[in-house]
């Protein structure tokens, strides 16, 4: 899916990497708008950070090519590009102090030494540690770290500011921590932000929009909320959030659903999505927690299914029920908040589950 | 609370064992202390290199101190503390002399100002050394992306001949006869052999220098190996050139291995006087020339043992200098 941007920061066009037979990157079209915060997601090797170097100039397409507001970089070395990176390991300079580390890009310009000083105090107070600006890079802490590197970027003022995992190595709080301060410094100075990860959470708290990337290409691209409820294909359903999947056989397409016969659920209509044709196999998909649980028989059962925990899994604020189903083969996952004392929490207890219908997905791939 | 419980008790647990080490007698708490004490294990384990650097630099060295002491009379040496041998060297002179431009108001300015001229020697050389290893050592570095043994033990490969037979190749390409004025007059570049080659401090500062190019390439490669390779991309993403990453990333980074490069060069090569016998000819004499001949044909050990003592001293003043400048910055750092 491109989307068709008015006038795109970054552009790519049939961008290709290969490492002898590996394509790391593998045809990618896609535009970045002026502004956004932009994420790649995916596992491990799906080349993000092979992506995010042909970016900043530390690797060249091997076919394609890569504009950034409007200008071929074809040929335009790292130092000549306008974008900066922060690099994963921060890469801050052990020799120089924090003050020059942030200064570090400044001095190849032509601007005054007190310009240099001005602008790295401001960056320094944008990041809260202008206290600390006399420091050595190795008495940090891994949090102030990433800022400095963060503000030696932004400093520079790049039209785009590339980001490989700058959280990767955060333990959890302080990565919340600064996920909020990286949104809310990129609200504040508004520049384009390519973000690397393979933490979906933070992929969908951050970005405007997310590219799920396999193999070298992206799957689909799209805001946080479309990747997640309308996810176009399996693979990007079973990336992002839990989910169940049901084999299924189309009865016939109409213009008010698609009416599909499910394994263990029976005949239903859901809305249809891309061209299904009658007969084919599909696959509906529905996330663990939009199902409705019910511990006790409800007056009506129909259209609920009748089904036996086999399986409960704590996690702190929800709980985990695996449900086992007649005519269907794995149990089917339903979450739930702990928000009822005393419920269930027994094995082999028949659950009746009710589900919206819109919250199941029909999926052709 | 469960998980509380369990963490006190482990708590507890870890405590253990020092509690009951403190309720035995003191003695066996000293034994044990003594035991467990890293700097004392670590001196234990020092003893027998400290007897080797005792026995084998610290005695000489004294002996050294106590020969510049002493005085020379006709073929006996008499060991009655006397400042003799330094106020030779030391004697002032009302008029100077001269060298490079350099006054030297001394009686026998020869001890002073050859000195002077080793260090300048050993300066210039360290330099070409330096020069000549860098390169190579980023080279092997950054460029050599497989079979990094086999280049340094290519690097490495002249070493493994004596010192004498490399000094004595260099005579042999330098001399009057020799590769290169052999080759010139064959190529008709020159009708006559050139004489200046041999003989003079430019061949021992030429020699010197390839004579000890490998110590200096294996330091300067390792600091420059163990620069982590994302501080070059970000120098560059920051809007370096290459020419402007080497000179604000490389070289300070690979400072370390470029001073220790030099301390290691500089502080043989002062002393030398193997290289300035056989290339230097008479201009090209060194330092340690004049202590071998008052070890040797002057007679008087005694008064090479004070020239002796002098210049390290003064190699040593000047080399602890140099450490400190270059370890200012580094030492606030780490
Ligand atoms: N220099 C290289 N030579 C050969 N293959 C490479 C090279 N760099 C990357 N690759 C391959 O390209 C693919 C993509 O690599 P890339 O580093 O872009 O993955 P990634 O998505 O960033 O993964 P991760 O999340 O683990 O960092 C991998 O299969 C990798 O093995
Ligand atoms: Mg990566």
């Amino acid at each position: 899916m491109v989307l068709e941007l008015e006038r795109p920061m970054i552009s790519l066009r049939h961008v290709s990497r290969h490492y002898g037979p590996i394509r790391a990157v593998d045809d990618v079209t896609l535009d970045i708008a002026a502004g956004e915060f932009f994420s790649l997601l995916g596992p491990s090797g799906c080349g993000k950070t092979t992506l995010l170097r042909m970016l900043g100039g530390f690797d060249a397409p091997t076919f394609g090519e890569v504009f950034i507001d409007g200008k071929s970089m074809a040929g335009v070395p790292a130092n000549r590009r306008p974008t900066n990176m922060v690099f994963q390991n921060y890469a801050l300079f052990p020799h120089l102090s924090i003050r020059e580390n942030v200064g570090y890009g400044l001095l190849n310009r032509k601007m005054t030494k007190a310009a240099v000083a001005d602008r790295v105090a401001q960056a320094l107070e944008m990041i809260r540690l202008g206290h600390l600006a006399d420091r050595w890079p190795h008495q940090l802490s891994g949090g102030q770290r990433q800022r400095v590197a963060l503000a030696r970027a932004l400093v520079c003022e790049p039209k785009v500011l590339l980001l490989d995992e700058p959280l990767g190595a955060l333990d959890k709080k302080l990565r919340a921590e600064m996920q909020s301060e990286l949104r809310r410094i990129q609200r504040a100075v508004g520049i384009t932000f390519v973000l690397v990860t393979h933490d979906q959470e933070e992929a969908l708290t951050l970005s405007d929009r997310i590219a799920i990337m396999s193999a070298g290409r992206p799957l689909q691209i799209g805001d946080p909320r479309s990747l997640y409820e309308a996810p176009e294909n399996r693979a990007v359903a079973e990336f992002i959030g839990e989910m169940n999947f049901f084999r299924a056989e189309v009865q016939a397409v109409r213009p008010e659903g698609t009416s599909v016969r499910v394994d263990g659920l029976g005949d239903l209509t859901v809305a249809t999505r891309g061209t299904v044709a009658a007969g084919s196999a599909v696959t509906l998909a529905m996330r663990p927690e939009k199902i409705v649980l019910s511990w006790e028989r409800p007056p009506h059962t129909d259209g609920m299914i009748e089904g036996r925990v086999v399986s409960e899994t704590y996690l702190g604020d929800r709980c985990q029920y695996g449900v086992a189903v007649a005519n269907h083969a794995a149990p089917i996952r339903v979450v739930t908040q702990n928000n009822m004392p005393g419920a269930g929490r027994q094995q082999d207890r028949p659950v009746w589950l009710d589900y919206p219908r819109e919250a199941l997905l029909l999926l052709t791939m | 609370m469960l998980i509380g419980e369990e963490l006190t008790s482990i708590y507890v647990e870890g405590n253990a064992d020092r509690y009951v080490g403190e309720a035995r007698g003191s003695r066996s708490r000293w034994v044990s202390r003594f035991r467990n004490s890293e700097s004392v294990r670590g001196y234990l384990l020092l003893v027998p290199a400290l007897l080797v650097v005792g026995a084998l630099l610290l005695s000489p060295l004294a002996a050294l101190v106590a020969l510049s002491f002493a005085s020379q009379s006709y073929f006996d040496i008499d060991y009655t503390p006397t400042l003799t041998n330094y106020r030779t060297i030391f004697a002032p002179a009302a008029e100077p002399v001269y060298f490079l431009g350099i006054p030297f108001y001394l009686e026998s300015p020869i001890f002073m100002v050859l000195l002077v001229k080793s260090i300048l020697m050993s300066l210039v050389s360290t330099a070409a050394v330096i020069l000549l290893a860098y390169p190579m050592a980023y080279f092997l570095a950054f460029q050599v992306k497989r079979g990094k043994v086999i280049w340094i033990i290519l690097i490495t490969l002249p070493f493994w001949t004596s010192y004498l037979l490399r000094v004595f190749s260099w005579k042999i390409i330098l001399g009057f006869n020799g590769v290169v004025n052999s080759g010139l007059v064959d190529l008709g570049i020159i009708a006559q052999p050139l004489d200046f080659l041999l003989y003079n401090p430019t061949a021992v500062v030429i020699t010197l220098a390839h004579a000890w190019a490998a110590f200096a390439i294996l330091p300067i490669y390792v600091s420059l190996e163990k620069i982590d390779r994302s501080l070059f991309e970000a120098s560059v993403d920051l809007g370096d050139s290459w020419l402007k990453r080497f000179l604000r990333v490389t070289l300070p980074l690979s400072w370390p291995g470029v001073a220790a490069a030099a301390m290691l060069v500089f502080i043989p090569t002062v002393g030398d006087y193997v290289t300035p016998t056989l290339v230097g000819g008479r201009e090209g004499i060194m330092i340690g020339n004049i202590v071998q001949s008052q070890f040797g044909k002057a007679n008087n050990a005694p008064l090479g043992a004070a020239v002796s003592i002098v210049s390290m001293t003064v190699v040593a003043i000047g080399v602890l200098f140099f450490l400190w400048i270059s370890g200012r910055r580094h030492g606030t750092e780490r």
